[in-house]
């Protein structure tokens, strides 16, 4: 097949909130499954690079980060996952940030967030932002097939680890999580679950059934045993809201790193992106919302181009 | 605001998302080819597969002309009678594309195809029933009229637009030839507007129906701008000024909307013995409130349109007294917004004499409770400055600008964004004072944006300040923000130092190579003529040996960005580069700058690498001085065989010609 794919093009009309049509998004998600397909459960890359946490369809604080890191391709990103949900803007979100992992594949890295999952987008927003935004579910389903292909952890440098939630008892070792069958719908409990769904607990030692319903709590003492066993220097994740936009525990082992500043347009909270470089020394850059994340409502010109009503 | 697995907003855990069934009656077969899905869903019962089809029609004919364009044309033709008026929109909308097509594709049968097809399609979709679709008709047939040939518009057009003008069975009609009349003027151009159009504004303005009446006055601003300021003169005032004395409120509105572009096309004396009557006329004498509001925010623009000795006090009086409620016949608050918006321009348009008669208004509208009031001040108030000269603007702005310093963001942010811009209209005495105020922006952490406008602004800055100011204030400044953790920031800032490194030289000794004249740097030459505190400014504080010691360091700092161990100096000295190239004298550039570029070529890490492949690909190579220089040859053959794809996209990136040549 022939392919008129402009990727520039495509970068272009996203950074102006636009949508792209269907059938472009039909061509991304799967030129995406051939690319991802080759990468490793576990992602070895390299420093410097800026680390980025959950950001939840929050497009214009995502173009923010831009700003403030630099621009991709001057700048190497690692996103830990939840691209989509809970804010306005998903549809642009995914679609943005996989043209440029199409566009820069050596400069920007994706994992995948619990968000990146059918049964969860179907509750907190995605699916009904493309219902209303395309009048069907193709671009979710092309999407969420695509999120099947996702890695699911980074290292950075041999040095740090870097996950969307957290560690699993399932998979004590980093050589455990690279030969699992990631291709799969985001599961309710084992080891590919817990590295989405855990989080960090400071006060109880060991792991804990996490309270979410999927992933445990985990102490200091695993994370120690952990970075002992695969010789790992820290861990990076995210999954949880911080109101300063990041918390490091654990004697300085382990940094929650948060990307959505005014999380769901109401929480006040600042947000972050960690910015590692060439000699693996750790930076949080925080930032408040975007202007334009206060002032743009809810999109209704999206809704504009479709009849007022079906029959 | 965590995340449960298994609880749902809308109580509904039901939803199985492997029920294809639930999409598919939706679903669009997109195996097919184009022309195949639109035969096989534009008569589908579904509005939403018929619209998306349509919407596919320009895509279809442009990508296979010579397979699609008969089939289509019978399928536009049925289209254009879908009983949904969004389905017919976007086919109106389609058209002039699709028209596009067949004279770029269709030759001669395509035109025809074009003239006798299509634009009659467009012209009926003109008179829909439905509002939405003939909106978008009036536009499009006026992209199709930019498509046909002069003489064909004049046999096709204008009888279709006659025939609405004579249509008296449907007032609707009327008002579409009023929209038409507007919107094709510009595109028949002055001849045809001047015969033909010109008798049917006369006719449509004596309308019985004061909607046509209505778009009529709406409609004269392209008419007048067509024809010019003798022939609306002569003909369209006369128009204008019965209209503006319309029984109906609706009409004269228009009439206030308009009154601008038609004095804007009047002559003076016309204007002044005529218009400013109609205005008056708005604000004091009509029982309109709509009218009345529309004639005071059109005020301002109104008045700029003068000569400025030809506004009479009593006009500018009716200016002022917009802030002033109890003159008002219907006050409203945004009356205050439009007279602080209009400010400039009125000072502008009657200059500083007539200061005395506007001063009071200003200092009352600096203070209005309403922030939005303020901000559109703070964002003018270096242009009022630079009208007044710097004795006024000590005595009488500087009390407003020190208070906006103070304000809400919202409002700071304009003095910020042309804070050197006022400073320039400041006494050089009094100017160093505010070094202080810009260092406390800059040290805000969380205000980058402020960060940002100064950054930008550093480099003009340095024409406003002595050599000991630029050295021991501005260069630290500009160093500090050359590290920003801001990215936005630190690349602003390198846009600012190729100024910076300028003035440092040039006010040295005077053997040392100083600036090109490239178009950036000669407004400034201009103003430090203009300025006594800068060049050759003593600085009693310091020696020469100790300027020449701090110039130096400076230049010193700037360069030792290229060896810096953080990856981002490195970048931000690569990013310098591709702005000095352009600055400073080739030699100067080569004996201090490109030997660490060209180093930075083999940096270990591949975003400073791919920021030099840029610099050198698009700017250095392309200087007549280093396009045959070996070194840079090398280092550019290497980075375009450079390991990393991203490095070598950059270093193969070529120019169009004409863009090189322009460079050079």
């Amino acid at each position: 097949m022939t392919s008129s794919l402009n990727l520039d093009f495509c970068i272009e009309k996203l950074q102006k909130c636009e949508i792209l049509p269907e059938n472009t998004v039909r061509e991304i998600t799967e030129r995406m499954k051939e690319l991802l397909i080759s990468e490793a459960n576990v992602q070895e890359i390299r420093s410097p690079v800026t680390v980025v946490g959950d950001v939840h369809g929050q497009f214009y604080d995502v173009l923010e980060i831009f700003k403030i890191g630099g621009k991709c391709p001057d700048t190497n990103y690692l996103f830990l996952g939840d691209y989509v949900d809970r804010g306005y803007h998903s549809v642009e979100t995914i679609s943005l940030l996989t043209c440029l992992k199409l566009r820069y594949p050596s400069r920007i890295t994706l994992l995948r967030g619990n968000h990146e999952s059918r049964q969860i987008t179907q509750v907190y927003g995605f699916y009904g932002e493309c219902m209303r935004k395309y009048g069907n579910a193709n671009v979710w389903k092309y999407f969420t097939e695509m999120f099947d292909y996702l890695s699911v952890a980074a290292i950075i440098d041999e040095a740090i680890y870097c996950v969307h939630g957290g560690l699993s008892p399932s998979a004590p070792s980093i050589d455990q999580i690279r030969v699992l069958d990631r291709f799969q719908e985001v599961p309710n409990e084992g080891p590919l679950a817990d590295l989405m769904w855990s989080d960090p607990d400071n006060e109880r030692d060991g792991f804990v059934e996490s309270q979410r319903g999927a992933g445990y709590t985990f102490g200091k003492d695993i994370v120690q045993k952990f970075l002992h066993v695969n010789k790992m220097q820290h861990i990076l994740r995210a999954h949880q809201l911080c109101m300063d936009g990041y918390q490091v525990l654990f004697d300085n082992k382990l940094s929650t790193i948060w990307s959505a500043p005014n999380y769901s347009y109401r929480c006040g909270n600042m947000a972050s992106i960690m910015e590692v470089n060439e000699s693996l020394e750790r930076f949080f850059n925080t930032y408040a919302a975007a202007p334009e994340s206060y002032t743009s409502k809810p999109p209704q010109d999206t809704n504009k181009e479709l009849p007022d009503y079906f029959m | 605001m965590s995340d449960f697995i298994g609880y749902s907003d809308n109580n509904d855990n039901s939803f199985d998302y492997d029920d294809q069934g639930i999409h598919n009656e939706f679903e669009i077969d997109d195996s097919l080819p184009l022309i195949d899905k639109i035969q096989k869903y534009v008569n589908s019962e579904l509005v939403l597969h018929r619209l998306y089809v349509v919407r596919e029609f320009s895509e279809a004919i442009r990508q296979q002309f010579e397979q699609v364009n008969l089939i289509l044309l019978p399928i536009i033709e049925e289209v254009v009678g879908d009983h949904e008026p969004v389905i017919r929109q976007a086919l109106v909308e389609q058209l002039p594309v699709v028209s596009q097509a067949f004279l770029t594709f269709g030759g001669d049968v395509g035109y025809s195809k074009t003239l006798n097809t299509l634009l009659p399609l467009v012209a009926q979709l003109t008179t829909d029933r439905n509002p939405q679709v003939r909106m978008s008709a009036v536009e499009a047939l006026q992209d199709m009229a930019k498509l046909i040939k002069y003489e064909d518009l004049e046999v096709r057009l204008i009888p279709f637009i006659r025939s609405l003008v004579n249509d008296t069975t449907d007032e609707e009609h009327r008002v579409q030839a009023a929209n038409l009349c507007h919107n094709l003027s510009p595109i028949i151009g002055v001849e045809l507007t001047k015969q033909v159009i010109l008798p049917f504004i006369l006719k449509l303005s004596n309308d019985p129906s004061f909607r046509v009446r209505k778009a009529i006055a709406l409609n004269l601003g392209n008419i007048c701008q067509t024809i010019g300021e003798k022939d609306t003169t002569e003909f369209l005032l006369p128009i204008f000024l019965a209209l503006s004395k319309d029984e109906m409120w609706a009409v004269r509105k228009g009439c206030a909307e308009v009154l601008i572009v038609v004095s804007q096309n009047v002559s003076p004396i016309e204007r002044y013995s005529k218009l400013i009557q109609v205005l008056e006329d708005f604000i004091s004498e009509d029982t309109s409130r709509w009218v009345n509001n529309t004639a005071f925010q059109n005020l301002g623009p109104f008045i700029s349109t003068f000569e400025g000795s030809h506004v009479t006090p009593k006009l500018l009086k009716y200016y002022t007294d917009m802030i002033n409620p109890s003159t008002i016949k219907f006050p409203d608050s945004d009356l205050v917004t439009h007279c602080a918006f209009n400010f400039p321009a009125v000072l502008y348009t009657v200059g500083s004499a007539r200061w005395p008669e506007l001063k009071d208004t200003y200092l009352y509208l600096v203070k209005d409770p309403n922030w939005k009031v303020r901000r559109t001040l703070s964002h003018s108030i270096h242009e009022i400055a630079s009208i007044l000269g710097p004795a006024e603007t000590k005595n009488s702005l500087l009390p407003c600008f020190n208070l906006f310093l103070q304000d809400l963001d919202e409002v700071r942010v304009g003095v910020i964004r042309h804070f050197g811009e006022f400073l320039k209209s400041l006494e050089p005495s009094l100017r160093e004072g505010y070094i202080s105020t810009l260092n406390t922006f800059t040290n805000d952490p969380s205000k980058w944006r402020f960060r940002k406008l100064i950054s930008k602004q550093i480099g003009e800055m340095c024409d406003l300040f002595s050599l000991k100011i630029i050295l021991t204030e501005l260069s630290p400044l500009l160093l500090l923000l050359l590290n920003d953790p801001v990215s936005k920031v630190r690349n602003y800032a390198a846009s600012s130092v190729g100024k910076l490194i300028i003035k440092i030289l040039s006010t040295a000794n005077e053997d040392t190579p100083t600036t090109t004249t490239t178009s950036e740097t000669s407004p400034s030459s201009t103003s430090n003529n203009n300025s006594p505190n800068t060049a050759t400014a003593t600085t009693p504080e310091l020696t020469a040996e100790e300027l020449k010691s701090l110039k130096e360091s400076t230049i010193q700092q700037i360069k030792d960005l290229g060896t810096d161990p953080s990856f981002s100096n490195r970048q931000v000295f690569s990013k310098i580069c591709s702005y000095l190239i352009d600055q400073l004298e080739p030699s100067y550039f080569e004996a201090n700058f490109l030997a660490t570029l060209l180093d930075l070529s083999s940096d270990p890490v591949p975003n400073v690498r791919l920021v030099v492949a840029e610099t050198i690909s698009s700017k250095i190579i392309n200087n007549k001085h280093f396009s045959k220089n070996p070194l840079v040859e090398n280092v550019l053959s290497k980075l375009k065989q450079d390991g990393d794809g991203d490095v070598s996209y950059f270093g193969n990136l070529t120019f169009p010609q004409e863009e090189l040549e322009q460079q050079q």
